[in-house]
């Protein structure tokens, strides 16, 4: 008895940390993930993760992508400049996106009442996070399955993006977000990516 | 089990008037619901001109089911317009046979009154067109049955109705039962017709009220009291006017994404007036403004647009995604301003800032052109920005010896751009494209409009448009 709910427990700690690392894709679940953003993490999106996507509006655009194209809701908040015809074009769905660009002192229930409602989110934090207000999101998140992305830094995520440096083709008759190369840097490793 | 259902069929009329417009006028539909309702309550409704209605009280009350028909042609001759009150009746003991039998009916005859059990068999001699009485659509089926020799209701009803859903679908075993006179439930599945009452309420303030939250507070058991009142017909409101009288009396119509229930009536009185006072108030600081804020003597809400409860059962029972996520955002909604939580859609436009249309959740979007007219001048899709400031930034772009660089009459740079500055943050320029004119209102006066795209050396990129001398930033790539 002692020792079989030892075992359940130490398969449960188990479990929580690979949900933490997102390392295991078994039993966990996971929503609709963008081929680029798979290839990214290693693993598909995690219902219930936080990601910090910090100086890419594409990138965290991208890991919304494929959520909001199978048709679940997806909330903006936070983010004034958001380019809606954009993320139309690649596949967002516009009617099934709520936006508050502009969050108040209390953007935290906002966020939290959200977690609980929309598939995925997108935020802007007007503060820094505290790790006990990032928990409180979490819980919730978890609780209704869905994700969370901020375009800075976020306590709890599991994965953290950021550009390192851009790269801009400039034999184009144009300027497009297809025509560059970033360097990303993820949890201290750094790969080559094109966006 | 102590106790007995009464299982003896109810009796069914059908009410058929043969000479009612197709667009008949709000009065005339009002006055026909009353007249029916003023001999018996309780119709059901078929179409817009046909109508049913189980017998078992009437007849009891009338004495008898000819008694029922004459009181109801008596009180549609009395109150309807020649020759709209005409009209024919059938009684028997399912729905289908009724209403086939007071198709039969002459315009005359005061019923066609059939007795109990006696429905099929006056049904089964008839040619199998009749069919066409019930469901209007049917004449391709009815032409399909002639071709394999099924000439009469009698050799319809003795076909198999399993066969018959596999070769001819559900609609051909709906008047399968119809004939066979097994159409028990059709008469439950019709919807009730509900006499066209206002359920306007109003709520007046003695003496006049200032603050919006005093206001809206007040108007709380009336909002309940409409909501109880649709909900009474099996209807809820998803439109509804506020009108709040005062010095300036406003009338506003507001949506619901889903279906107003009372807290969202009161939030929506709230938000009109808070809208209200801050349109007015030039300044917020300003407390003698704020103290002469306009006084409220009345709120008028009527419901504009209603709709079956049963259309809107996902949302009622709560299980629905949606419906959880609608009622969230109701919530925000009331905690926050109404126009906090936007829905975004794309509308016609050049300027990307203008083609995006935010509008409150569950309102209804301002009529906009659509996006998908042909736009000149409007950018390629793989060219669009990530980040979009809601109107253009200004911004400066110079040249290598610091010179406003301008766009000539011929559509030229007039320098090579070398420096961008933003915001007191000057970069230099790695690569541009551009610059591409703006086709717009070429015959208007406004000045012609350029955009051109610039890289920076520490990589950041930009849309940046040119107009009468300024340049301002469309928006970003990031």
């Amino acid at each position: 008895m002692r020792a079989g709910s030892t075992a359940v427990i130490s398969e449960l700690k188990a479990r929580i940390k690979g949900a933490e690392l997102a390392e295991s894709t078994h039993s966990i679940p996971t929503l609709p993930t963008h081929p680029a953003v798979h290839r990214l993490l290693g693993s598909p999106l995690v219902a219930g993760g936080c990601y910090s996507v910090i100086g890419s509006a594409t990138l965290a655009m991208q890991f919304l992508q494929a959520a909001s194209a199978s048709g679940t809701w997806c909330a903006v908040l936070g983010v004034r400049d958001f380019g809606y015809e954009y993320a139309a074009s690649i596949g967002m769905r516009l009617d099934r996106m709520v936006s508050i660009p502009h969050l108040g002192v209390d953007w935290m229930s906002t966020a939290a009442a959200l977690a609980g409602a929309a598939c995925t989110l997108l935020i802007t934090p007007p503060t820094p996070p505290t790790s006990a207000q990032a928990e409180r999101i979490l819980s919730k998140l978890r609780a209704h399955g869905s994700a969370l992305v901020s375009t800075s830094k976020w306590p709890h995520a599991l994965a953290t993006v950021q550009i390192e440096a851009t790269h801009w083709r400039t034999d184009t008759d144009f300027l497009a977000i297809a025509h560059r190369d970033v360097a990303v840097e993820m949890r201290g490793h750094t790969i080559r990516k094109s966006a | 089990m102590n106790h007995r259902l009464d299982t003896t069929p109810s009796r069914v009329l059908a009410l058929i008037l043969p000479q009612w417009p197709n667009d008949p006028t709000a009065d005339m539909v009002a006055a026909l619901s009353q007249a029916l309702v003023d001999v018996i309550p309780g119709w059901r409704v078929i179409s817009s001109r046909a109508f049913a209605i189980t017998l078992r009280g009437a007849t009891r009350f009338y004495g008898s089911e000819i008694a029922v028909a004459t009181a109801i042609h008596e009180r549609l001759q009395a109150g309807l317009d020649e020759p709209y009150g005409q009209a024919q009746i059938g009684i028997a003991d399912t729905l289908g046979a009724a209403r086939i039998f007071a198709h039969g009916a002459q315009l005359s005859v005061s019923a066609l009154n059939v007795p109990s059990g006696a429905s099929p068999s006056r049904l089964a001699p008839l040619d199998i067109g009749t069919l066409e009485l019930l469901q209007p659509d049917t004449a391709e089926l009815v032409s399909m049955l002639q071709r394999l020799g099924v000439n009469t209701l009698r050799a319809f009803a003795d076909l198999d109705s399993v066969a018959l859903a596999a070769r001819f679908g559900q609609a051909s075993v709906a008047l399968h039962n119809a004939v066979c006179c097994t159409d028990t439930d059709a008469y439950n599945e019709l919807s009730l017709l509900t006499a066209a009452h206002d359920h306007t309420v109003q709520v007046v303030f003695e003496p006049e009220l200032t603050l919006p939250e005093q206001v809206a507070f007040s108007c709380v058991s009336a909002a309940e009291t409409l909501v109880a009142n649709l909900f009474a017909e099996h209807l809820v409101c998803t439109e509804i006017t506020v009108t709040t009288v005062g010095a300036h009396t406003i009338t506003k119509q507001w949506q619901h994404a889903s279906w107003f229930r009372s807290r969202d009536i009161v939030d929506r009185v709230r938000w009109q007036l808070a809208h209200h006072s801050e349109a007015t108030s030039t300044s917020d600081d300003d407390p003698e403004l704020q103290a002469s804020r306009e006084s409220i003597s009345a709120v008028i809400i009527s419901p504009k647009t209603t709709e079956s409860v049963n259309n809107h059962q996902p949302g009622l029972l709560g299980g629905h995604d949606d419906g959880a996520l609608q009622d969230t955002i109701a919530r925000l909604q009331s905690l926050h301003q109404y126009d906090a939580v936007l829905s975004p859609r794309i509308i016609g436009g050049r300027l990307l800032h203008a083609r995006t249309q935010l509008t409150p959740f569950g309102q209804q979007p301002a009529p906009a052109q659509a996006a998908t007219l042909p736009w000149p001048g409007h950018l390629p899709k793989q060219t669009l920005p990530t980040t979009v400031p809601r109107a253009p930034a200004l911004c400066a772009v110079h040249d290598a010896d610091n010179q406003p660089v301008t766009v000539t009459e011929r559509g030229e740079l007039s320098a090579v751009p070398a420096i961008w500055i933003h915001k007191a943050n000057a970069q230099h320029i790695h690569a541009w494209w551009g610059p591409w004119e703006l086709y717009e209102k070429w015959w208007t006066d406004t000045p012609v409009r350029y955009r051109i795209q610039v890289v920076t050396d520490s990589g950041s990129a930009a849309l940046l448009i040119y107009s009468a001398g300024n340049w301002y930033i469309e928006g970003t790539y990031s």
